[in-house]
């Protein structure tokens, strides 16, 4: 033993209690881990959510079905477009209204992509947060054109606010499909270029192999849902398990992983990316723009918020914007669905109950960052301290959607 | 799934107080005191291993708070919602976070936002809202918006002085 060794030995160390967070670069938001640790190995950690806690389910409670669609946009701010798809089909759902055809295609594109956009950030943050500084500009660049997408679809980058009750805010100008086929065309390239900078790169294996493992067991038990469940090698997806949109007509895969650590869940994410993709592309087909994109009985239309460009325009129009605004969709009062989709994060749950107004008497979001995050603890107990950074990037956590 | 209704009904007689099935899925009312053995009943027995969401209702007029427990099979992709109706003045009842670890922090935040105790859940503690919050928000007496901003917390250690 050399001389170092065995002053190692002798060196005597406390277990002392260190506070990640709150406003740590690596915790993706205000979340804060209480960390205890004995030199570099964490014994336990102790999540503390609720920074960012707004109340969204009280405000939602308070205002019209309509009026809640913004609000969703600031839960998973990476991904607003399924967010507030999400809960526009949970309240047809609640109602029993039925969309178009080319209103499902148009949802699926848009959900598609919103996936694509929040995982290039997360792919970003988390090569970010384990020191691959490269990987970030090559997918934050891809992410942009996503945006120049959404911006053409609703006006804004970011928070889009487009999913409508009954429908999506405006029609896509022309030759917006023509963009969208370009764009995905190239887009496996970026995706590609992170692969060859990482999947097969040794330190990236070091960091993540083997680092925040979970049995699929323990997986099922916390409630884990999306890329980290699959990442245990459960095969669970909601879009396969209880399809909606039409999405049991698209041919697509669901990766799974076997280990349940971070490199799984990182390989996970990077098919789901291509598969993505594929379901845009497949999807493209089947818009087709002989199909209106509201329905167009007149019970249907009760529903609904005409197209602002023929409120301005006709008179019955305006009328029916002044009642769906004011009176809206009828909830059947008493009456609850709970409604699920795949988001990025992991499934996304909407708990709805009717009050016999246009005002949800109770509107519950089931987040699956909060419900993933729960699993944090877990995940690194045992394991070094740069370690949990890697985890918590891993598992993908929006502190917005986590605490609402 | 008309036989896991029949086999609960026939295990637990009485504890389902109603059976409301809409949009195509099913609810079972259930005696607040049994709402634990069902559920229990349910991931041992029929392979309900998911626990996807646990969730709450105030119900003023009637005088109650509904908690809605939602389990799932991922084998058989079964969904059911179990739903119990806890007395507005007493809202008390059994954890279930022996049983689903996710549970824990769903059971957190429906005491937190709804005051609904949960008797033997390891650490109920608020998680959305500060430890000396008064009042649970999602209840419906509660205010949208108060007359003035919140302004009364005082970090724990330098309370006493204070006062």
């Amino acid at each position: 033993m050399t001389e170092m060794n065995r002053e190692r030995l002798d060196l005597n160390t406390d277990v002392i209690t260190v506070n990640m967070g709150p406003q740590h670069p690596s915790t993706h938001g205000v979340l804060r881990v209480v960390l205890k640790l004995d030199g570099e190995v964490v014994l336990s950690a102790v999540p503390d959510v609720g920074y960012l806690h707004r109340g969204i389910e009280k405000i939602a409670e308070n205002k019209t079905l309509h009026q809640v669609i913004p609000y969703t946009d600031r839960m998973d701010y990476l991904s607003p477009m399924s967010n507030n798809i999400g809960l526009a089909m949970a309240v047809e759902k609640l109602i029993g209204f039925q969309i178009t055809e080319r209103c499902r295609v148009m949802r699926v594109i848009c959900m598609e992509l919103a996936r694509l956009a929040s995982h290039l950030l997360w792919l970003a943050t988390d090569a970010l947060d384990v020191g691959a500084g490269t990987v970030y500009f090559y997918a934050f660049t891809e992410r942009e054109k996503i945006y120049d997408i959404f911006e053409k679809m609703s006006g804004a980058r970011f928070t889009v606010s487009y999913g409508r009750i009954g429908g999506l805010a405006r029609d896509w100008p022309e030759g917006l499909e023509r963009e969208i086929e370009t764009y995905v065309a190239q887009a496996h390239k970026t995706i590609d270029e992170c692969d060859k900078l990482l999947t097969r790169n040794k330190i990236w294996i070091d960091r993540n192999q083997d680092v925040g493992v979970i049995s699929a067991e323990k997986a099922i038990d916390m409630g884990l849902s999306g890329p980290p469940l699959r990442a245990c090698g459960v095969e669970w997806d909601l879009r396969k398990a209880y399809p909606y949109l039409g999405y049991e007509r698209y041919d697509f895969e669901i990766p799974v992983g076997e280990h349940g650590d971070c490199y799984d869940r990182y390989l996970i994410r990077m098919e789901e990316m291509r598969q993505s993709i594929r379901i845009v592309q497949q999807a493209l087909k089947e818009m087709d723009r002989s199909i209106p994109l509201f329905p167009e009985d007149p019970e249907s239309r009760k529903v609904f918020l005409p197209p602002k460009d023929r409120v301005l325009t006709k008179m019955e129009e305006l009328i029916h914007q002044f009642i769906v605004a004011t009176e809206g969709p009828k909830t059947p009062k008493g009456k609850e669905i709970y409604f699920a989709i795949e988001a990025p994060k992991g499934e996304l749950g909407f708990y709805l109950v009717g009050s016999g107004t246009n005002v949800a008497h109770r509107c519950h979001f089931r987040a699956p960052s909060y419900i993933n995050l729960q699993a944090l603890p877990i995940l690194i107990k045992g394991a070094m301290v740069a370690d949990c950074v890697a985890t918590i990037a891993s598992l993908d956590p929006v502190m917005g959607e986590c605490d609402r | 799934m008309a036989d896991v209704i029949q086999t609960v009904q026939s295990k637990f007689p009485g504890a389902i107080l109603e059976i409301v099935e809409y949009q195509g899925e099913r609810t079972l009312v259930v005696q607040p005191g049994r709402v634990r053995a069902v559920l229990g009943h349910l991931k041992q027995s029929e392979g309900f291993n998911f626990l996807a969401d646990i969730s709450s209702a105030h119900w003023p007029e009637e005088g109650r708070i509904d908690v809605v427990y939602i389990v799932r099979s991922l084998k058989s992709r079964e969904q059911l919602r179990i739903r119990t109706p806890l007395p507005i003045e007493d809202p008390v009842v059994e954890t279930v976070s022996d049983l689903w670890g996710t549970a824990d922090w769903l059971e957190r935040e429906v005491y937190d936002l709804m005051g609904v105790q949960f008797t033997g859940h390891p650490d109920l503690r608020r998680i959305m809202l500060p430890e000396d919050f008064e009042g649970h928000p999602l209840r419906k007496e509660y205010p949208m918006e108060g007359d003035d901003e919140w302004r009364n917390y005082v970090p724990p250690e330098t309370r006493e002085n204070r006062e």
